[in-house]
C-alpha cells in the first residue's frame, strides 16, 4: 500500500522509538507508579504504551520518539484514572443544561460547521489560556478540575497548605476571567449551548 | 451607576467564592453564605454565574489540558530522576572499584580469607591476586580465592576466567570448576565452567585438568594440555576432550569481542546471550542451524543484532519484554 511507510523508515521508526524506550522505561514505570499508586498497573500501562507507539510506529513517521511516549502514556494514565472515577468528565454531564456534550460525541442536532469550527476554536483557546497559567496556578487548577482533587490531595501533591492551594486557585480563575472574558458582563468564549443552536 | 472598582470588586469576590468552594470539603456554611451572597445584589448573581459559565466551559475543554499536564509531569519527573542518576552513576562506578577490589570474608579459624570477585552481566574486569597474578573475568562471572602457603586456590563460581599465574614452584595454582580441577604452577589459561562441561584453554605453559570424584580430596587426572590445547571435560561421563583450539575465538572476549566460524546460530546465540541482559531468541527453527562466521563487538547489543541482520537473511524484532527474536527474512 502507497500510504503505508516504506520498510526503510519503518525500520528507522523502530529503531529511534526502541532507543528512546529503553531511554525511558524508568521514567515511565516511576511516573505511572506514583500517578496510579500501583506498581503493577504502573507496569501494565507502559507496555500497553509500548505496544501503541509501536503501532504507531508502523504507519506515521516518528519526528520526537520522547514525545510520543509521554502523550501517549499520559493518554493511557488519563484512561486508567477515569476508569477509576478520578478523572472528572463533566463534558458528559447531562444535568448542566448550559453545557454541550463531550466535544467528539455531540448530541443528534450537530453544530452548523461555523459553530464546529468555532468550538474547536473556543477548546484550542482554553487550552492554551490554562497552558500559559502561572506554573502553580495552572498544576492546582488542573488538579483540582481535571483531577478530581481535593486542595488537601493538591496541598500534599505540591506541598503547601490548603489555603495557599485556594490562592493559586483564585489566581487562575482571575487569569482565565481576564483572558477568556473580555467584557466583564458577558462571556466571549461559552461553549456553543443548545439554546444557540436553536433547540426550543 | 457602579463604577469600574466596583464591579471589578464583585468579580474579584465571585471569583474569591468559586475558589473557596471548589476545594472539596466546603462547611455548609460556607455553601449558605455564598447562596446569601449571590441574592443581596442582582450583579453579584450576574457576576458569579460568568465565572461558574466560564469553568463549565473550562471544565469541557479538559482533557487536552489535563494531557499537556501530564507529559509536563512526566518532564520534570524525567529531570528529577537523571539529577538523581549522575549520583547512583557515580556511586555505581565505585561500586564496580568495590567488587574489584574484593569483599573479604573473615573466617574463625586462622585458615587464610577467601576473597570473591565478580561481574555483572556485560561487564568484565581484571583483577591481580596478591601473588601478582591476573585474572580476567568475563561477563556475569563469580570467583573466590584462597591464598595458602603452600597453595594457590581460586574456585570458579560461574562463569569464565582467563588466568595469568605468576610462576611459583612451591605454591601450585589450582583452579576449581564444579568438578574440574587445574592445577599448574605459572601459565595462561582460561576455564569456562558450563552448565554439564566445563572448558579449559591452554594459551601457554603447561596445564593437569583432573576431575573431583565424589570425595574432595579423590582426584583423577583426565588431560594434561600444552599451549594451543584444550580440553572440553564432562565430569558426569567422565570424560575429556582434548583437541587444538583457535586462541583468537577462545580468547576474543579478552579485547571484548566474540569470534565464531561456521558455528550454528543457535550455538552463537547462547553464547552471544551470556554478554546482554536481553536475549536473543531464534524464531525461526529454521534459523539454529545457519553456520555463523565473523567477529562481533561485545560492547553494543544494538550493534551485534545489526551485523546478524546485515550479514545473514535475519530480521530481529524486539518484543515489549526486551527479547530480541531473530526472524528469517522473507525473501521476495
Amino acid at each position: 500500500m502507497t500510504d503505508l511507510l516504506d520498510e526503510v523508515a519503518k525500520r528507522r521508526n523502530i529503531k529511534a522509538l526502541e532507543r528512546a524506550i529503553k531511554e525511558h522505561h524508568g521514567v515511565l514505570v516511576g511516573w505511572l507508579t506514583k500517578k496510579l499508586g500501583c506498581a503493577a498497573d504502573a507496569a501494565d500501562i507502559a507496555q500497553d504504551v509500548y505496544v501503541r507507539v509501536y503501532k504507531f510506529a508502523a504507519v506515521e513517521t516518528i519526528d520526537n520518539p520522547q514525545a510520543l511516549l509521554f502523550k501517549t502514556a499520559a493518554n493511557l494514565a488519563i484512561n486508567e484514572l477515569k476508569r477509576r472515577g478520578r478523572v472528572l468528565r463533566r463534558q458528559v454531564d447531562a444535568d448542566d443544561e448550559n453545557m454541550t456534550d463531550t466535544v467528539e460525541a455531540l448530541p443528534s442536532e450537530a453544530p452548523t460547521p461555523e459553530e464546529a469550527i468555532g468550538h474547536k476554536q473556543d477548546i484550542s483557546a482554553m487550552v492554551a489560556a490554562i497552558g500559559q497559567l502561572p506554573e502553580k496556578a495552572r498544576a492546582a487548577f488542573v488538579k483540582n478540575r481535571f483531577e478530581d482533587k481535593t486542595y488537601s490531595d493538591i496541598a500534599r501533591e505540591l506541598g503547601v497548605s490548603e489555603s495557599t492551594v485556594e490562592k493559586y486557585m483564585m489566581d487562575a480563575l482571575k487569569r482565565l476571567r481576564a483572558r477568556l472574558m473580555r467584557k466583564p458582563q458577558a462571556a466571549v468564549l461559552p461553549l456553543p449551548r443548545k439554546a444557540r443552536r436553536g433547540k426550543s | 451607576m457602579m463604577t469600574m472598582n466596583e464591579r471589578l470588586d464583585i468579580d474579584e469576590q465571585a471569583v474569591a467564592w468559586v475558589a473557596k468552594l471548589l476545594g472539596g470539603k466546603t462547611p455548609d456554611a460556607d455553601k449558605r453564605a455564598y447562596t446569601d451572597w449571590q441574592a443581596t445584589d442582582a450583579r453579584h448573581a450576574e457576576a458569579s454565574r460568568d465565572v461558574e459559565d466560564l469553568l463549565a466551559s473550562l471544565d469541557a475543554a479538559g482533557e487536552e489540558a489535563l494531557e499537556a499536564e501530564m507529559v509536563r509531569e512526566i518532564e520534570a519527573y524525567a529531570e528529577e530522576r537523571k539529577r538523581r542518576r549522575v549520583f547512583t552513576g557515580i556511586s555505581s562506578i565505585a561500586a564496580a572499584f568495590i567488587a574489584a577490589v574484593m569483599v573479604t570474608i573473615t573466617m574463625w579459624s586462622p585458615a587464610p580469607d577467601a576473597q570473591y570477585y565478580q561481574t555483572n552481566v556485560g561487564e568484565r574486569t581484571t583483577v591481580t591476586l596478591e601473588d601478582g597474578s591476573h585474572v580476567q573475568l568475563n561477563t556475569g562471572t563469580r570467583i573466590k580465592t584462597v591464598m595458602m602457603d603452600d597453595e594457590r586456590h581460586v574456585t570458579i563460581e560461574g562463569g569464565e576466567a582467563f588466568f595469568d599465574v605468576t610462576r611459583d614452584e612451591d605454591r601450585p595454582f589450582i583452579v576449581t570448576a564444579g568438578k574440574s580441577e587445574v592445577r599448574v604452577l605459572g601459565t595462561q589459561f582460561s576455564v569456562r565452567l558450563g552448565a554439564s562441561s566445563n572448558v579449559i584453554s591452554v594459551l601457554s605453559g603447561l596445564v593437569s585438568v583432573a576431575q573431583h570424584q565424589n570425595g574432595d580430596s579423590d582426584v583423577k587426572e583426565v588431560a594434561l594440555l600444552t599451549a594451543g590445547q584444550q580440553v572440553v571435560h564432562v565430569p558426569a561421563i567422565n570424560r575429556a576432550v582434548v583437541e587444538d583450539f583457535d586462541a583468537n575465538a577462545a580468547f576474543a572476549w579478552r579485547a571484548g569481542k566474540a569470534f565464531y566460524r561456521d558455528t550454528p546460530l543457535a550455538d552463537v546465540v547462547t553464547d552471544l546471550n551470556r554478554y546482554f541482559a536481553d536475549p536473543l531468541e531464534i524464531a525461526d527453527s529454521k534459523l539454529a542451524s545457519l553456520p555463523v562466521s565473523g567477529t562481533f563487538n561485545l560492547n553494543n547489543q544494538d550493534v551485534v543484532i545489526d551485523a546478524l541482520e546485515s550479514a545473514f537473511s535475519i530480521v530481529a524484532v524486539k518484543r515489549v519484554d526486551g527479547v530480541v527474536l531473530l526472524y528469517a527474512r522473507q525473501e521476495d
